[in-house]
């Protein structure tokens, strides 16, 4: 079973493939569309999810989601773009329970609000952390605001 | 389930017959194989000052301070802070001069004295005052280039320092006399002293 | 209604060999209801990563655990090359590969000894923290180091096996291995510990599935998942070993798991010595590129994935780390609902979370804060009920 050829056919256009090698696959897609993608990939496809992973970059959090195919050899990597200043995405807990933990990580090291988790706490950071600050936010974009602001 | 016991009775006679497996230290040191990774130590006489090793721990367990006034660059090692991983030894251009040594009982109540230092020698520029390097870097690189030396004027009088060519006090405020090309400059005033020369 | 009371087990725990902050909520002896708190040992090491250079993030990752302090680098450095796809020498992906089993090696006669003593089998204890001594003991001759080897390097590794010391390894390996067959057929065939250890925690295939549960817990509950044979990546696609996939799910199928384990890394580690082939030990790379990359690595709890982004220039953009027991701790939740307090601890252990020990626990009176029984108590109470087994069994 070719894995690349079953999400062309059911997601068409909804998806932008990059092949980097036999071993890893990039695919881009919006916002909406993953809750859909990734559910089709566990349930269906039968992948098992290792992690997922935030990056802070100028217009937005970037969500990686990455998969991994064990009968075939294969890490594919969903990637999505939350955009700033909302920061909002849909919870991937109930159709993987495993997406808990990180999905909490998530939210308190960028700041970005998983709607309809089922406990969106705090999981590494103490308890009397100053809310709102964000530690992973790259410093540098937030002084790029202020200076264009003052502009 | 006979057969099973008498396979752990023959390991337990074994341990009551060999003894305990513990050595009794400190009364009896371990012996250290070859290429353990012990402490490190600075030897001044193949150091030549070039910051390497700073440039490469992983820990920032080297430091440096340049004193211009008494011409003296003293790199300091903090072994609390060292995670002994040799890369200062890999790094080393002269590969003698910073090595581990098999030494591992580290323990001391006085941090100030778990350091070792090694103290190089500073060539100041005659024009700005800024530190070029020390005099040992030069004399390393002078002795590598051979005889390509001689078309440039600070390894040329880092290398024949005998000469005693380097012992002006003071920055000099002149302008840029053709003269100032066999002083001892930094890299900026050797850029403008091959623009603007005067003469 | 029975009055409730929670016991906390933690962060500082004998079972457990990091902090962690465990609530069991009781009712008279049946655990109803549990909770994990964690983050006692949360150092900054992902953000710190992106202020050092790719050569000095190696020894970084190394230290993030001190037991598994191989599996980390192993992932880095294979997340590095495959930002560009660099290809590393032969001989330095057989030294990859005889590392990375060794340290399989003392880190499951590492819990074997802790699962031992915790059951109340303190010879069990003592024997296997003896015979894991010869593996520290070659570790030192080949490395340098008893723990944080630092052999792994972006392109290959920093030092080679020399041909004086493999006869020593060899010695160290084949101890090991008697007394490994010595240690299972004993496990395998005591009815004291079948007793209290079978039906003990049982994970289903299905949460396991769901949960995503990563290693030996995996394989014990029936999930045929095993990074070496799925992915494979430095020699393991040239040596011929087996995975060990058990279906109970429970305590005593963990155990096992991790014993037949040790015996195969041993046939893996004798195939490498008697294939390695001459050459150079390091591709000697200066640049790593621009793009993105994936490592993963089958450490001895589960598999390691390290993600990183590269723009070019000296330090990494941003580097992803993900341990094995961050996908195995949740599980526990699904596994201890329904037992006794004193088999709680125990199924705990078993999921083997990766960290070093310390000890303070109390059990607390909700109502009146009144300590009621302390650390050793506990303890105690796990060994007791295997005494009370074995006096059931033999009389």
């Amino acid at each position: 079973m070719n894995i690349l050829e079953e999400i062309r056919t059911k997601f068409g256009n909804k998806v932008n493939i990059l092949v980097k090698s036999k071993k890893r696959v990039y695919v881009s897609v919006s916002i909406d569309d993953v809750k859909d993608i990734v559910g089709y990939l566990f349930g269906i496809l039968g992948a098992r999810m290792s992690i997922a992973t935030g990056i802070d970059t100028r217009t937005g959090v970037e969500l990686l989601y990455h998969m991994a195919f064990d009968k075939h050899d294969l890490v594919l990597t969903v990637r999505t773009m939350a955009e700033k200043p909302e920061l909002k995405m849909p919870t991937l807990t109930d159709i993987i329970p495993a997406a808990n933990w990180i999905e909490r990580e998530i939210h308190e090291m960028f700041g970005v609000d998983f709607v309809g988790h089922p406990g969106l706490e705090r999981l590494l950071l103490p308890d009397d952390w100053q809310v709102g600050e964000y530690p992973f936010r790259k410093k540098s974009f937030d002084s790029e605001k202020e200076n264009t602001e003052k502009e | 389930m006979k057969l099973p016991k008498i396979r752990e009775l023959i390991e337990a006679i074994k341990a009551l017959i060999l003894g305990p497996y513990t050595s009794k230290f400190p009364l009896e040191q371990p012996v250290i194989p070859d290429g353990f990774r012990g402490k490190p130590q600075f030897y001044e006489d193949d150091c030549v000052g070039c910051l390497a090793c700073v440039e490469v721990c992983p820990a920032r367990a080297i430091e440096y301070v340049d004193d211009k006034k008494k011409k003296l660059r003293t790199l300091t090692h903090h072994q609390d802070i060292c995670i002994y991983c040799q890369q200062c030894e890999k790094a080393c251009i002269t590969e003698k001069g910073i090595l581990l040594t098999k030494e591992y009982d580290l323990a001391t109540f006085d941090r100030s004295k778990s350091i070792t230092q090694s103290k190089k020698e500073l060539v100041i520029c005659e024009h700005c005052g800024e530190v070029v390097a020390p005099l040992d870097h030069l004399k390393f690189l002078a002795k590598k280039v051979g005889h390509l030396l001689y078309a440039n004027p600070t390894l040329l009088l880092a290398r024949h320092d005998e000469l005693k060519l380097l012992e002006s006090d003071q920055p000099s405020d002149s302008p840029h006399w053709r003269s100032e090309h066999l002083k001892m400059l930094c890299p900026n005033c050797r850029r403008e002293i091959i623009l603007k020369e005067q003469w | 209604m029975a009055k409730e009371n929670f016991i906390p087990i933690g962060p500082f725990h004998p079972l457990l060999e990091e902090p962690e902050y465990f609530k069991f909520y009781v009712e008279g002896e049946k655990v109803i209801d549990a909770d994990v708190r964690i983050g006692y040992n949360h150092r900054g090491i992902e953000k710190l990563a992106e202020s050092k250079t790719y050569e000095q993030d190696v020894f970084l990752v190394e230290r993030i655990c001190g037991i598994c302090s191989t599996s980390h680098p192993f992932a880095f450095v294979q997340a590095v090359e495959d930002i560009s796809g660099i290809e590393i020498p032969e001989r330095a992906k057989y030294i990859r590969t005889i590392i990375g089993e060794l340290e399989r090696i003392h880190s499951h006669l590492l819990w074997v000894g802790l699962a031992g003593h915790f059951i109340g089998y303190n010879t069990v204890f003592m024997w296997a923290w003896k015979y894991r001594e010869p593996v520290l003991d070659i570790f030192e001759v080949i490395s340098g180091n008893r723990n944080h080897y630092g052999m792994f390097k972006v392109g290959g590794v920093r030092r080679d096996i020399l041909e004086k010391d493999i006869p020593g390894l060899l010695k160290t390996v084949n101890e090991v291995e008697k007394f490994c067959s010595m240690l299972t057929k004993a496990v395998m065939d005591d009815p004291v510990i079948q007793a209290r250890t079978k039906g003990i925690g049982i994970l289903k295939k299905k949460d396991a599935i769901d949960l995503c549960v990563v290693g030996p817990v995996a394989r014990a509950s029936g999930v045929d998942i095993d990074i070496r044979k799925d992915h494979p990546y430095a020699a393991y696609d040239k040596v011929s070993f087996e995975k060990i996939v058990m279906k109970d799910g429970d305590v005593f199928s963990k155990a096992a798991v991790r014993l037949l384990e040790t015996i195969e890394s041993v046939k893996i580690i004798r195939q490498c010595l008697k294939n390695m082939p001459e050459g150079v030990i390091d591709a000697d790379i200066r640049e790593v590129g621009i793009g993105e990359g994936i490592g993963q690595h089958e450490a001895p709890r589960g598999e390691v994935i390290h993600y990183v982004r590269s723009n070019g220039s000296n330090y990494p953009e941003r580097h992803k780390i993900r341990a094995p027991s961050f996908m195995n701790v949740p599980s526990f939740k699904k596994t201890v609902i329904g037992q006794t307090i004193s088999d709680a601890a125990l199924i705990t252990a078993a999921v083997d979370p990766c960290y070093c020990c310390t000890e303070r626990m109390a059990v607390v009176d909700r109502d009146t804060n009144k300590v009621l029984m302390t650390g050793d108590d506990l303890v105690r109470m796990c060994q007791e009920k295997t005494e009370k087994i074995k006096g059931a069994i033999k009389g």
